[in-house]
């Protein structure tokens, strides 16, 4: 089950709101005690989970092939009817400030939050999903409320099942929780939202407990809705740093032996993603490892790319994709997903848009953008004092 | 010859193949001098075997978006190719090169030493591996499970060519196991018989550990006999507490480690685990809290791993000596036994469910001995587990637990030859508050 209600659909004074209402949805709800949810679950064989980001929040349950309605309702009713009691709240707010402390002690963390810290501004994207433990400390069963009665809506929600699907399932679902679910919102959305300014730039920091440096430059990509835009950054994400005959990987990695390890990813987002290349190496290595890169990037816009990489490219995305499709909880979230954000296609598009792709597309879609000068670079080294 | 056994499943999964090659040392068999050689060797076989060079190899493989890769484990190596079908028979040949014909250049061994050597300092970046590790050598000191699967910087530094090739001439005197799985997979078992790149294997051979007997008679040097009663501290540079609350048990083939396994789900499995409701829901002391009991062949760990704020450590450390002490004492209500087999063979279904993970089930179940243990049958053997069965194996194999704390100065100040049973005693007012 998806829901537009991730951190980018906080207000002032409800940081860390979106992901503290994930947890407190498994406390319950009028007609499930606190650990009922999940006792009941698991009693199938089956397990729960639900995750937060800063788009979005999903709910999931995976059952063994049996009827699905006690599960569906059950999902249902916790998602849409948390009961929010006082005493469970403040004891999750303990478990919060833990995850948080958790988070804070692992130096990955840290140097992420910090990216997004500099790069976004003051846009919703750079505020850690978790909140501080000082936002947390400050949440109220109210605030919280409040941002379940605006988000959690119909128009919001998506869900998704995959699996041997009842015949009734129609009939299922207009009995459900899901039909009783309030149509018209009392309040409106009345975020609001700021036009995401990617900053460009250059820092150093220095961090306890790292063993290696950490190089990371990112620069930004298109919204989510942009698909063609996005596999095309997927491609050039793979033939820059996927595998050993990518480029950065094969220069800095095999022939040069100057890092210790280099990925290139996408970071896809609704309001605008990041193309993001990690490095890890020695501190004495972090300069010739940006001049390198620097000259790869450009040798590959100047050069364009071969036939012979770009079909590499191809098949590696597609049939990693294809692969992950084996699980029965990827094919309900995929669909879910891109269903919840109006990108209503079958799972096959994807490998059809893969395979549209050309080289002048990947070209003007995200190498010419992905130059020194308009990225933002992180270098955190192990500070060993 | 190299000898080799071959196992096939069909698999209703159209257009996906999956090969498995077990081999059958793993980082317990690494010379004590030299601890890491096995990772060594299984890196370096994916960098050039048989006609293709490191870069050949890469270019291949991923030409055909194809996922070959080797993890090492304490017992054994396990190799994976998975490919779509119409492209198996253009990349199984590498899996026989790999074994009899690996290119090990001077120029490769130095890359992956490096990395290997990379790989250990980046551990250290987590406060858990410091208490593992710290527990891992109380129990197992200098014995064959004594050291991380990566092995030593020290060790690796000294690591040569001609000492990957001793490891490889062993390798290939072991008795090797490969399992294929796809919609045509017995077709397949067939093929790869014929193929040329096989042409020096053997494939009438089991599997099954030729050396087991002589080792499982020699606990003395598995296992270290130890003071349990001493809490183990380890000073880290960090904010959290990382506690691990364990002992070693038992062999994955002895007959008592279904039981230990449900054991396991009932501590540690879901969020309906007794150490999650009593760590996390009743008593907000930490984020996460599990179980780790890996499938091993000689004396698994069975541990209870959690990771809480310096103040509360006491309160968390009361509570999980607690409940592991329950199980020892009291009997298991028949309600909380079936919710524990519930969700083991609820895990079970979803630990095999791709087309890879049922094959390496598979191959480790015959590496382990275990006959016709598929889910089916161990779902019966679930079934006839009693609360009995429960208490009578928590006695024999879990009742000197040994713990380990990694945290701040202050921390591990207060905890330092402390023995564990007079810190419970210390606290056992205050903790009581706690347990619900």
């Amino acid at each position: 089950m998806w829901c537009k209600a991730g951190t980018r659909n906080e207000r002032a004074g409800e940081e860390g709101i979106a992901h503290f209402l994930e947890h407190m949805v498994f406390k319950g709800s009028k007609k499930q005690k606190a650990g009922e949810f999940d006792q009941q679950i698991e009693a199938l064989g089956g397990i729960s989970n639900a995750e937060t980001g800063l788009d979005d929040v999903h709910f999931y349950v995976v059952v063994p092939t049996i009827e699905i309605i006690d599960p569906l309702n059950l999902l249902l009713d916790i998602v849409l009817n948390p009961s929010l009691k006082k005493d469970e709240f403040e004891r999750e707010k303990e478990v919060i400030i833990e995850e948080i402390a958790q988070c804070n002690d692992l130096a990955e963390e840290k140097i992420y939050q910090r990216l997004f810290n500099d790069i976004w501004g003051t846009h919703h994207y750079r505020r850690p999903i978790l909140g501080s433990k000082s936002n947390i400390e400050n949440c109220t069963v109210e605030k919280m409320r409040r941002f379940h009665t605006r988000n959690y809506q119909a128009k919001n929600i998506v869900l998704s099942i995959a699996g041997k699907i009842p015949k009734d399932i129609n009939k299922i679902i207009k009995e459900s929780y899901l039909a009783k679910i309030n149509l018209k919102p009392k309040e409106a959305e009345e975020i609001d939202r700021q036009k995401l300014i990617f900053n460009k730039g250059h820092k150093e920091i220095s961090l306890k407990r790292l063993e290696k440096t950490r190089l990371i430059k990112v620069w930004p990509i298109d919204p989510a809705n942009h698909q063609k835009s996005i596999i095309a950054s997927d491609l050039a994400a793979t033939i820059i740093g996927e595998g050993r005959r990518s480029r950065l990987v094969e220069e800095l990695k095999e022939n040069l032996k100057i890092v210790e390890e280099i990925n290139v990813e996408i970071m896809s987002l609704e309001e605008g993603g990041l193309f993001i290349i990690e490095a890890s190496c020695e501190e004495k290595n972090v300069k010739d490892v940006i001049t390198r890169m620097n000259k790869i990037l450009k040798d590959i816009k100047d050069n364009s790319i071969s036939t012979k990489e770009l079909d590499r490219a191809k098949r590696i995305i597609n049939n990693t994709y294809l692969f992950s499709l084996e699980k029965i909880c990827n094919i309900a979230s995929l669909t879910g997903y891109e269903l919840l954000w109006g990108r209503e296609q079958t799972l096959i598009n994807q490998i059809k848009i893969t395979n549209q792709c050309d080289a002048s597309l990947i070209n003007n879609q995200i190498l010419n953008r992905i130059n020194p000068e308009n990225s933002y670079t992180l270098i955190a080294k192990p500070d060993k004092k | 010859m190299i000898k080799i056994q071959i196992d096939s499943i069909k698999d209703n999964i159209r257009g996906i193949f999956v090969l498995k090659l077990l081999i059958p040392s793993g980082s317990r068999h690494d010379p004590m001098d030299k601890k890491g050689i096995h990772n060594i060797y299984r890196s370096l076989i994916l960098r050039g075997c048989g006609p293709y060079n490191n870069q050949d190899l890469s270019d291949i493989v991923e030409s055909y978006g194809a996922i070959l890769n080797s993890e090492i484990y304490e017992d054994n190596i396990i190799i994976t190719l998975k490919c779509a079908e119409k492209d198996k028979y253009k990349l199984i040949p590498i899996i026989a090169w790999m074994i009899e014909k690996p290119h090990f250049s001077n120029d490769q061994v130095e890359l992956v030493k490096n990395l290997a050597i990379d790989s250990i300092k980046k551990l250290k970046e987590g406060n858990s591996h410091a208490s593992f590790s710290t527990w891992r050598n109380a129990v197992y000191g200098t014995g064959p499970y004594g050291h991380d699967p990566l092995g030593s910087i020290t060790d690796i530094k000294k690591i040569n060519v001609e000492d990957v090739i001793d490891i490889m001439n062993k390798i290939i005197k072991r008795n090797l196991l490969l399992v294929i799985s796809g919609f045509k997979a017995e077709e397949s078992k067939k093929q790869i018989k014929q193929l040329e790149a096989f042409k020096n294997f053997d494939f009438g051979h089991s599997s099954i550990n030729d050396v087991k007997n002589n080792e499982l008679t020699n606990k003395h040097k598995y296992v270290k006999h130890i003071d349990k009663n001493t809490i183990l501290t380890t000073k880290q540079l960090t904010k959290q507490v990382s506690i691990i609350f364990g002992t070693y048990t038992i062999a994955h083939n002895n007959m008592d480690d279904l039981v230990l396994r449900i054991i396991a789900s009932h501590l540690g499995s879901g969020m309906s685990s007794i150490l999650f409701r009593k760590l996390r829901e009743i008593n907000p002391l930490v984020y996460e809290v599990g179980v780790y009991f890996p499938i091993r062949e000689y004396y698994s760990p069975f541990i209870i791993n959690a990771s809480t704020t310096s103040e509360k450590t006491s309160k968390v450390l009361n509570i999980i000596r607690s409940e592991w002490f329950k199980i020892i004492e009291k009997k298991l209500k028949s309600k909380e036994l079936d919710l524990a087999k519930a969700k083991y063979k609820g895990n079970l279904a979803l630990e095999t469910e791709t087309i890879a993970e049922r094959a390496e089930r598979q191959a480790l179940r015959i590496h382990y001995d275990l006959e016709a243990d598929n889910n089916e049958q161990i779902t019966k053997k679930i079934n006839l587990i009693t609360t009995s069965d429960i208490i009578r194996v928590a006695k024999n194999y879990l009742n000197s637990p040994l713990v380990s704390i990694a945290g701040d100065e202050g921390t591990i100040r207060d905890y330092k030859n402390k023995h564990f049973t007079d810190l419970a005693l210390n606290d056992s007012l205050e903790s009581r508050k706690y347990l619900a």
